[in-house]
């Protein structure tokens, strides 16, 4: 038992002994899991769902229902353009958009209810926010229902109402009522429309089905009719692996970086760097080559992984092809340059190891690496901008399933460089040769 | 030739190098001797551009190192103590990588690798991984791959650290060969027997400094008046006769003790001095 004492007593050292990797043992859990309580823990306050309003009826009971969906504290209404809409939509800037077409204002009436007929409502949304768009339906048709019952009661009882009314009426002398005749026709009237309501005859619908009988409920008059929108027409391209494969590619495309700047300091502390340096190759053309080194090995990477994607999990590129190789070989760039700038930062492979692992997780995480912004809270998807993950997400996506232009990619595509070489730089300058 | 004036490495508050200043001839064979931490390696570093001085001045073939250090780099061909191999990758990769580097290219490289690979007697071997080898066979790849480029001065940094005396002694026979052929050899090592075989000249470094720099046969000259001989009989006898016939001739004997052979040379004579490939 002893001799396990003594061997238990020189892993407890040996772990002390590197207080980095002992440091990091500890604190890239806490900060995954403060991370992923972020996502999923309760939220205090409701984070508001961003939908574009498009009103094209501008009628007031239509304003009244958009002026009731802004109070809606899990509704962020904007309104805006159709144009600008589908722009927005189109480019991910934006979860879906409600057009409120013309003839709505007619529709919103109280009776409207029992119509029977219903007014197309387009709801536009981007397809990798499909969820959003679902919660958002129920809470658009609370909101609807809510407003067209305000003031409105029960056929039947309405019906009651005007009943007693009559019956109150009919004792009352003609004398004391000059107009009794007229307010007896009032009454009438009332119970008409009410009993038709119950029934649906004349110009109310039946509230059965006709056949069956049974009562098909109240309806509300605007039916929200959900599409997916991309820049290629209707979202046929998007499947979730569309987003999988660009998230999962980007994290291991730094998980290898992270491979290749272990590597070099390796060899650093075999000496092949020294023979390599006492050859005619200067300094920063070592360093860049390991640097160019890595991209073109995630280069091959990314090609492989796209075309497994594409093989068998059907993604596809309804945007711009040149947009996808431009993205992608501006990823390999930033790649390359994270590898530098681990190599540069870590001055042993356990520092790399562990200051790699913690990058990386968190930037995929916090990137959307590993699943949709959206389903961030807002400090985070705030966050989301500053990193290169995010940037490079994005791009594959505009190119591939978003199905938008060449130009899409070249903001992306830009900043993927810049993190590049400033990655570079920083690792260029930081490396220590001996 | 390489000049070394007032050379200076400082690491923080330590000195290495403490003012130091040597001259080796071109075609010298030339060993450095010093303890650990005496600043061999930091002079050699500093020779071979690896390290830039805290204050001195070195010239190699008479270039300056830090102002033309292409220049010297191509005259400079550094055996490092460690494996500076690519370990994965196949002897002939790694000759072919490390000869590009210094830029042969195509039937010049073709040559000084297939030079390279017979030198180092692992032609046999040549699609290998290096990490397949023996520690043998690694250690004469790499020197092998030092001479790629045909330098002028070879740096030896302990090249013989943990290899088996046939190794050893294929080593011991490719740097003759260099001297032989106008070689500058600088040659560090912890074991004398080693700077006694291949060199002429000696220097020997501590704490920084240059503390012994002459001809080997000068600083192993023997005294005046020696207390000390070597005597080899013509004929086989016993102790106590030799000892018998010094008191008979007025000499009293201290102590007296046979010759045993080295443990080295009883293994060659029973193993033989050939390589041993399947290793």
């Amino acid at each position: 038992m002893k001799t396990v004492l003594w061997l238990v007593r020189k892993e407890l050292l040996q772990f002390a002994a590197d207080r980095q990797g002992a440091i990091m043992t500890v604190l890239l859990p806490v900060l995954l899991a403060v991370l992923l309580g972020a996502v999923f823990a309760p939220r205090g306050r409701a984070e508001s769902i961003e939908m574009l309003v498009i009103d094209q009826d501008g009628g007031p009971r239509v304003r009244a229902l958009v002026e009731a969906m802004k109070r809606e504290p899990t509704l962020g209404v904007v309104e805006v353009s159709e144009a600008e809409a589908r722009e927005r939509i189109e480019h991910g800037r934006a979860a879906m958009a409600l057009t409120i077409p013309p003839g709505a204002n007619a529709m919103l009436e109280p009776s409207g209810l029992f119509a029977g007929r219903q007014l197309d409502t387009p709801l536009l949304y981007d397809p990798s926010r499909e969820v959003e768009a679902n919660i958002a339906t129920g809470i658009l048709t609370k909101v609807e229902m809510e407003q067209l019952t305000k003031g409105f009661t029960d056929p039947k009882v309405m019906g009651e109402m005007f009943g007693d009314l009559q019956r109150t009426l009919a004792l009352v002398p003609e004398k004391l009522l000059s107009n009794k005749a007229s307010w007896l026709a009032f009454t009438e009237a009332g119970i008409k429309l009410a009993d038709d309501a119950s029934r649906g005859s004349g110009s109310v619908a039946p509230l059965g089905n006709g056949s069956s009988g049974e009562s098909a409920g109240l309806r509300p008059p605007l039916a929200l009719r959900r599409s997916a929108l991309t820049a290629a027409g209707p979202a046929t391209g998007f499947n979730v692996f569309a987003h999988n494969f660009a998230g999962m590619l980007c994290m291991f495309m730094l998980f290898m970086a992270q491979q290749m700047a272990t590597s070099l300091c390796e060899e650093r502390k075999r000496g092949v760097l020294d023979r390599v340096r006492l050859s005619l190759a200067r300094p920063w053309q070592i360093l860049l080559a390991m640097g160019l080194g890595t991209a073109a090995v995630a280069l091959v990477s990314s090609v492989v992984v796209y075309a497994v994607a594409m093989a068998f999990f059907k993604v596809r590129v309804l945007g711009s092809w040149a947009g996808l190789v431009l993205v992608v070989l501006c990823m390999c760039i930033m790649v390359g340059g994270f590898g530098l700038l681990l190599a540069g930062l870590g001055r042993t492979e356990k520092q790399i190891g562990n200051l790699g692992s913690a990058l990386i997780l968190v930037m995929s995480f916090t990137g959307g690496a590993w699943w949709p912004r959206f389903a961030m809270p807002h400090w985070l998807q705030a966050v989301c901008p500053a990193l290169p993950t995010f940037w490079a997400t994005e791009g594959l996506a505009a190119a591939t399933w978003r199905g938008l232009p060449l130009s899409s990619a070249l903001l992306p595509a830009g900043l993927l460089v810049g993190y590049g070489v400033l990655f570079a730089l920083v690792g260029m300058r930081s490396f220590k040769w001996g | 030739m390489i000049q070394i004036d007032e050379l200076v490495v400082r690491y923080g508050a330590v000195t290495a190098v403490d003012s130091l200043s040597l001259n080796i001839a071109q075609g010298a064979r030339f060993g450095l001797l010093g303890p650990n931490g005496a600043g061999k390696t930091s002079t050699i570093s500093c020779i071979a551009g690896l390290l830039t001085p805290s204050a001195g001045h070195i010239r190699v073939q008479g270039i300056d190192v830090s102002s033309r250090p292409d220049e010297v780099r191509r005259a400079i061909g550094l055996v490092p103590q460690s494996l500076a191999l690519y370990p994965s990758l196949s002897l002939l990769e790694n000759l072919k990588i490390f000869g590009g580097l210094m830029g042969l290219g195509g039937r010049k490289l073709r040559e000084r690798v297939g030079f390279a690979l017979e030198l180092a007697q692992l032609e046999s071997k040549r699609d290998a991984r290096v990490e397949q080898l023996s520690g043998g066979m690694k250690r004469r790849l790499n020197l092998a791959a030092s001479l790629l480029h045909e330098p002028r001065i070879v740096i030896c940094d302990e090249p013989t650290t943990g290899v088996d005396p046939q190794s050893r002694n294929h080593i011991f026979e490719t740097i003759r060969r260099l001297q032989q052929q106008g070689t500058t050899v600088v040659y560090t090592t912890h074991y004398m027997e080693e700077v006694e075989a291949l060199c002429d000249e000696v220097a020997i470094i501590d704490h920084g400094q240059i503390i012994a720099h002459d001809k080997l046969a000068t600083l192993l000259a023997p005294p005046t008046t020696p207390t000390g001989f070597v005597m080899r009989l013509e004929q086989p006898t016993d102790v106590a006769s030799v000892e018998h016939a010094l008191a008979a001739a007025g000499h009293s004997v201290a102590c007296l003790q046979t010759t045993p052979r080295t443990l080295e040379e009883v293994f060659l004579e029973l193993t033989g001095r050939q390589l041993r490939e399947a290793e």
